[in-house]
C-alpha cells in the first residue's frame, strides 16, 4: 500500500507507558496530521498493541460531556470544553482500574463519522487505525435522537460499543426517564447511564467496557430496500477483497463517504459505486448518504418513542422560553458587560495577587540569590542569579496572578456553555473581517496571553482564517502584559482616560487589520453551524482541573523561553552590549517617536520579556516616578508601542511552530511597522494638542 | 402544438444554438453539429419548415419561427437543466451529463424541469459551458409564490415550519447539514437572526443551533 509523503501519515510521538507512583499519568495531547487529498485507507493497523493493556476510545458530540468522563476515568486529565474544537487532538491519558491497566482516548466531539470536518476525519481515523478495545458511545441523554445516529455508525462499522447515558441528573430534573434496559436489549450492546460531572456510573462503565464480549451486536437499522440492495452488493465486494473492515460497515462507509475509502476496495468497485449513487440519485431525488443518515434518524426516532418516557410533555417549539443570552437586545449588553466584568476581576484580583506573591517573593528570595550570585561570582554570577531570579519573578508577577487567573474566568465561561453565544453573536461582525465566528475565541484568550491564543487557531477551518486571526492576536489584542503595562505606565502615571484611549485604538485596530487583510487575502470564510449547549452552572473541580492543566501546558512552552530571554537580557544588561545601538537608533527613538534615546533599550527587551518593560523602564531612568521624566504623550506612546509591536518570545516560537518561519517572520515586521507608525502620529498629535 | 420527434428536437435544438448569435444557420453547420449529410440536413429544414417551426431559404440558412424557437427553447432548457443536475447534484463527468442530457431532453416532462429548477434554485447557468439556460415560460415569482416551500432564509423570525428537503451542490456542506439533524419532515423553528447579518438561530426539536446564511439558504422548508 503506497503510503509515504503526501499521505498524511498518523505518527505518534514516543510515548513512555505510564510508570510513576500513581500509574495515572497524561501524556502530551497527540496531534494526528491528517491526510491531505487522497483517500486513507482503513486497512492500515497498527500493531501497537502492549500487552496487558486495555484500550478505550470516548466518541461522541462535542457537548455530551465526553471530556468531563475521560477526566473521571483517568484522573487528572483532559480540558472538559463545550465549543467545538478547542484544538483538534486525540487526548490520551492511562489509568489502573481493579488491577486492569487502561489506556483511554478522549476523540474530537463529532456528530458523525463520515463527516469531512477536521474533527470527524480525525476521529474516523483514530478508530481505524488504533482499533481501540472498547469504544465508548458518550451520549447526552436529554438529546437521544440526535446522538443515536453516531451510536449506529460505531455498531454498524464493528466495534465494541459501550453506550454512556451521560447527563442523567439533567434527564431526571426535567422529569424524564430511559428504559436503559430495554435500550440496552435493542441496541445489542451494554448501556450505563452516567454523570460525568459526579463520576456516577465510571466503575460500571468501566467493566462493562472490560468484561468479555460473548457475542457481537446483532443490532442492524434497517434501511429501504434499494439502499439494502446496494449494500449487499457493495459488502459482497468487500468480502472478497479480505479487507480487515465488517463488510456492512465498508459497504455504508463507501456510500457515505466515498472519498475516504480503503484504494483496494476502490480499486475494485469504484466504478459501479459511482453508478450506484447516480442511480439512486435519479430514483428518489436525494443523494444516497443523506438518505441513509436520514433513516438512522428515523430509526433513532422510533426507539426513542420506545425507550423515553416522559411525566411532563415537552414543550411545543414555540413556547420554548427565549434564551436572553442569545437575542441581541440583550445578548449584547450582556455580553459587553461579561467582558468588562472579565477584565476587572482580571485587574482587581489579578492585581491584589501579583502584588502579595512579588512582595513575599522578594522578602524570601532575595537573600538566597544574593549569595547564589556571589558564590559563582563576577558577571556570570551575576547573569546567572538574576536571570533566574527574574524569570520566577515573572511567574509571580504575571502569569499566576493575570493568567490563571484568565484561565479559570475562562474556564467558567467554557462550562457554562456561553461562548457558542458569543461566536453566534459576533459571526456577523466577524464575516464583515473575512472571518468565521469561531476566530473570537482565540481573540479572546490573547487577552489573557497570546501563546494559548496561537494555539487556540487550530480550531479553525483554513489557514487563511487560522493565519488572519493570529495577525489580530498578535497585532490588536494586548495580551496581560500589555494590558499590565498600559495600566501600569499610562495608567498609573498619566491618567484613565489615556489609557482608556489606547484600548479604543486595539479595539479599531482588531477592525482595520482585518478589513486590510481580508483585502488582501479575499475569501469567504467557512460558513457557522454551532450548536447551542444548555446554559449550566460550571462545576468548580472541573474548571479548576483544566486550569492547572493548561497551566501546566503553558509551562512547559513559556517556562524555558522566560529564563532563557531573562538570562540573555541580564547578560546583554550587565556587558553593556546594547549601549552602542542607542546612538543610531536615536533618530527613530527620539526623532520620530519622541521619546528619550536610552529607551531603545526597553523597546529590544519587550522581545524578550514584554512584562518587563515596566521595571526596565524604572531601571533606565532612574525613578518609578515615571511621569517626572517623561510626559503623558511620551508615556502614551511608549506603551502604545509596546501593546503593537512584535509578538513576545514565547509567541513568536509558537507561531513559527504553526505557521512557518516566513509567514511569521511577516507578521512579526507587519507588527513592528504598524507600532512604530502608530508610535510616531501619537507622538505628533500628541505634542500638538498638548 | 405540435408534436416533434427526438430527431426533430435535435434539429430545433441545434439551429437555436447556431442562430443564438443572430444570424441564421448554414446548413454545413447544422451538418456538422448533427453529424449528418447537408441532402439530409436539407430534407429535414423542409420538412419543418413545411411544419412551421422554421423559415428555410437555400443558400441562405434557416431561422426559427416563434413556434419553432419555443419548441427549441423549451427542450434546451430541459437539456440544461438536467445536464446542471447531473453536474452539480450527482457530481457525474461533463461528457457523461452531456450524453443523458441528450437523451432526457426529449422526456423530461414539464413537471419533472419545474421541480429540478425549484429544486436547484433556478439556476441560470449550465455547468457545462457555461451556456445560459433559458427562461422558463413560466414566471419564477409565480412559481415560487404557488409553492409553499422556500428556503429557510425568507422564513420569518418566530414562525415554525417543516423542513422539505436540504439542497446544496456541496456533498460536504449537505452531509454536516444532515448529520446536525436538518432532515426532512423535521419541525423546525427560526428564533431569531443573530445581528450584522449573522447566522440564523434555529430549534430543531432536540436543540438550538446557529447556522450561517449560506447554509440557511440550502434548508427549504413549509410553513406549517
Amino acid at each position: 500500500m503506497p503510503r509515504g509523503k503526501g499521505r498524511g501519515v498518523s505518527r505518534r510521538q514516543p510515548g513512555r507507558p505510564g510508570r510513576g507512583r500513581h500509574g495515572l499519568r497524561t501524556r502530551q495531547p497527540v496531534e494526528i496530521p491528517l491526510g491531505e487529498s487522497g483517500p486513507i485507507c482503513y486497512c492500515e493497523r497498527r500493531k501497537h498493541r502492549v500487552e496487558g493493556e486495555f484500550t478505550i476510545a470516548l466518541a461522541g458530540g462535542p457537548n455530551v460531556g465526553k471530556s468531563v468522563l475521560f477526566n473521571a476515568i483517568t484522573g487528572i486529565g483532559a480540558i472538559s470544553s463545550n465549543y467545538p474544537g478547542t484544538t483538534v487532538e486525540v487526548l490520551r491519558g492511562v489509568s489502573n482500574f481493579e488491577g486492569q491497566k487502561l489506556r483511554v482516548s478522549d476523540l474530537p466531539g463529532t456528530y458523525s463519522l463520515v463527516g469531512t470536518s477536521v474533527e470527524e476525519r480525525v476521529a474516523i481515523r483514530f478508530l481505524f487505525e488504533e482499533r481501540p478495545d472498547a469504544v465508548v458511545a458518550v451520549v447526552d441523554s436529554t438529546r437521544l435522537i440526535r446522538n443515536l445516529a453516531q451510536v449506529f455508525q460505531l455498531i454498524e462499522q464493528g466495534f465494541n460499543v459501550v453506550v454512556a447515558l451521560n447527563m442523567i441528573d439533567i434527564l431526571e430534573r426535567e422529569k424524564r426517564t430511559i428504559d436503559t434496559r430495554r435500550l440496552s436489549q435493542i441496541l445489542g450492546v451494554p448501556v450505563i447511564p452516567t454523570v460525568a460531572t459526579k463520576g456516577k456510573g465510571v466503575p460500571e462503565l468501566i467493566r462493562a467496557c472490560i468484561a468479555p464480549r460473548k457475542k457481537n451486536s446483532k443490532f442492524k437499522v434497517r434501511y429501504d430496500t434499494h439502499t439494502e440492495r446496494v449494500i449487499g452488493e457493495l459488502s459482497r465486494a468487500v468480502e472478497e477483497e479480505d479487507c480487515h473492515m465488517q463488510a456492512r460497515g465498508a459497504a455504508l462507509l463507501m456510500l457515505e463517504r466515498p472519498e475516504g475509502m480503503c484504494h483496494n476496495i476502490m480499486a475494485r468497485v469504484g466504478t459501479r459505486l459511482e453508478e450506484i449513487r447516480e442511480e439512486f440519485q435519479r430514483e428518489h431525488g436525494e443523494d444516497i448518504g443523506v438518505h441513509i443518515m436520514r433513516d438512522r434518524f428515523g430509526e433513532a426516532g422510533k426507539i426513542d418513542k420506545t425507550v423515553e418516557v416522559s411525566s411532563k410533555p415537552r414543550p411545543p417549539l414555540r413556547e420554548r422560553v427565549a434564551d436572553i443570552t442569545l437575542d441581541p437586545r440583550t445578548g449584547i449588553p450582556m455580553l459587553i458587560g461579561m467582558l468588562m466584568l472579565v477584565f476587572f476581576i482580571l485587574l482587581v484580583v489579578g492585581g491584589a495577587l501579583e502584588g502579595i506573591l512579588v512582595e513575599g517573593y522578594h522578602a524570601v528570595a532575595d537573600g538566597f540569590f544574593a549569595s547564589v550570585e556571589s558564590s559563582i561570582g563576577g558577571v556570570a554570577g551575576q547573569v546567572v542569579s538574576e536571570g533566574v531570579s527574574l524569570s520566577i519573578e515573572a511567574v509571580l508577577a504575571i502569569v499566576i496572578p493575570y493568567i490563571m487567573v484568565f484561565y479559570i474566568l475562562l474556564g467558567f465561561l467554557e462550562d457554562s456553555g456561553y461562548i457558542p453565544r458569543v461566536v453566534t453573536l459576533l459571526d456577523g461582525l466577524m464575516h464583515r473581517i473575512g472571518l468565521h465566528g469561531g476566530s473570537v475565541i482565540p481573540m479572546l484568550v490573547g487577552v489573557g496571553c497570546n501563546v494559548p491564543a496561537i494555539l487556540a487557531t487550530r480550531m479553525l477551518n483554513t489557514r487563511r482564517e487560522k493565519i488572519i486571526t493570529a495577525t489580530i492576536v498578535v497585532i490588536a489584542i494586548p495580551c496581560s502584559a500589555q494590558t499590565a503595562i498600559i495600566l501600569g505606565i499610562v495608567g498609573a502615571h498619566a491618567g484613565f482616560m489615556p489609557a482608556l484611549f489606547i484600548y479604543i485604538i486595539l479595539l479599531s485596530l482588531v477592525v482595520i487589520v482585518g478589513l486590510v487583510l481580508n483585502r488582501i487575502m479575499p475569501k469567504q470564510p467557512t460558513g457557522l453551524i454551532m450548536e447551542m449547549p444548555d446554559l449550566r452552572w460550571p462545576h468548580p473541580l472541573s474548571v479548576l482541573k483544566k486550569t492547572w492543566m493548561r497551566m501546566r501546558e503553558f509551562f512547559k512552552i513559556a517556562f524555558p523561553i522566560l529564563l532563557v530571554g531573562s538570562i540573555l537580557l541580564t547578560a546583554l544588561l550587565s556587558l553593556g552590549l546594547l549601549q552602542p545601538i542607542i546612538e543610531p537608533l536615536s533618530p527613530l527613538t527620539e526623532g520620530w517617536l519622541g521619546l528619550p534615546p536610552i529607551i531603545i533599550i526597553a523597546l529590544i527587551f519587550g522581545v524578550l520579556r514584554k512584562e518587563m518593560a515596566i521595571q526596565m523602564l524604572i531601571v533606565l531612568l532612574g525613578t518609578s516616578a515615571l511621569e517626572t521624566v517623561l510626559s503623558p504623550v511620551q508615556l502614551f506612546t511608549f506603551a502604545l508601542v509596546m501593546a503593537i509591536y512584535l509578538p513576545c518570545l514565547a509567541t513568536f516560537v509558537v507561531m513559527r511552530k504553526e505557521f512557518g518561519i516566513r509567514d511569521t517572520m511577516v507578521v512579526a515586521l507587519i507588527s513592528i511597522a504598524v507600532a512604530f507608525f502608530l508610535g510616531g502620529v501619537a507622538s505628533f498629535a500628541g505634542n500638538i494638542f498638548m | 402544438m405540435l408534436m416533434t420527434s427526438h430527431n426533430e428536437d435535435d434539429y430545433l435544438k441545434t439551429i437555436y444554438y447556431l442562430t443564438e448569435g443572430g444570424g441564421p444557420a448554414r446548413t454545413q453547420d447544422i451538418a456538422g453539429r448533427l453529424g449528418v449529410k447537408p441532402p439530409s440536413v436539407t430534407e429535414m429544414l423542409q420538412k419543418l419548415s413545411e411544419k412551421g417551426f422554421l423559415e428555410y431559404r437555400p443558400y441562405y440558412g434557416a431561422r426559427l419561427t416563434e413556434m419553432g424557437a419555443r419548441r427549441a427553447k423549451k427542450v434546451t432548457r430541459k437539456h440544461r437543466i438536467f445536464e446542471t443536475f447531473m453536474g452539480n447534484v450527482i457530481g457525474a463527468p461533463p461528457e457523461q451529463a452531456h450524453q443523458q442530457a441528450c437523451d432526457i431532453e426529449h422526456s423530461l416532462s414539464d413537471d419533472a424541469e419545474k421541480a429540478l429548477c425549484k429544486m436547484m434554485g433556478n439556476p441560470s447557468i449550465c455547468t457545462d459551458d457555461e451556456q445560459p439556460i433559458p427562461e422558463c415560460d413560466n414566471d419564477c415569482e409565480d412559481c415560487l409564490k404557488q409553492d409553499t416551500v422556500r428556503p429557510l432564509t425568507e422564513l420569518g423570525e418566530d414562525s415554525i415550519a417543516v423542513i422539505s428537503h436540504v439542497y446544496t451542490a456541496d456533498r460536504a456542506q449537505m452531509r454536516k447539514l444532515v448529520s446536525m439533524g436538518f432532515i426532512p419532515d423535521r419541525r423546525i423553528r427560526l428564533i431569531e437572526i443573530a445581528p450584522l447579518n449573522g447566522p440564523f438561530i434555529v430549534d430543531i426539536g432536540d436543540g438550538i443551533v446557529a447556522i450561517g446564511r449560506e447554509f440557511a439558504e440550502n434548508i427549504f422548508v413549509e410553513e406549517a
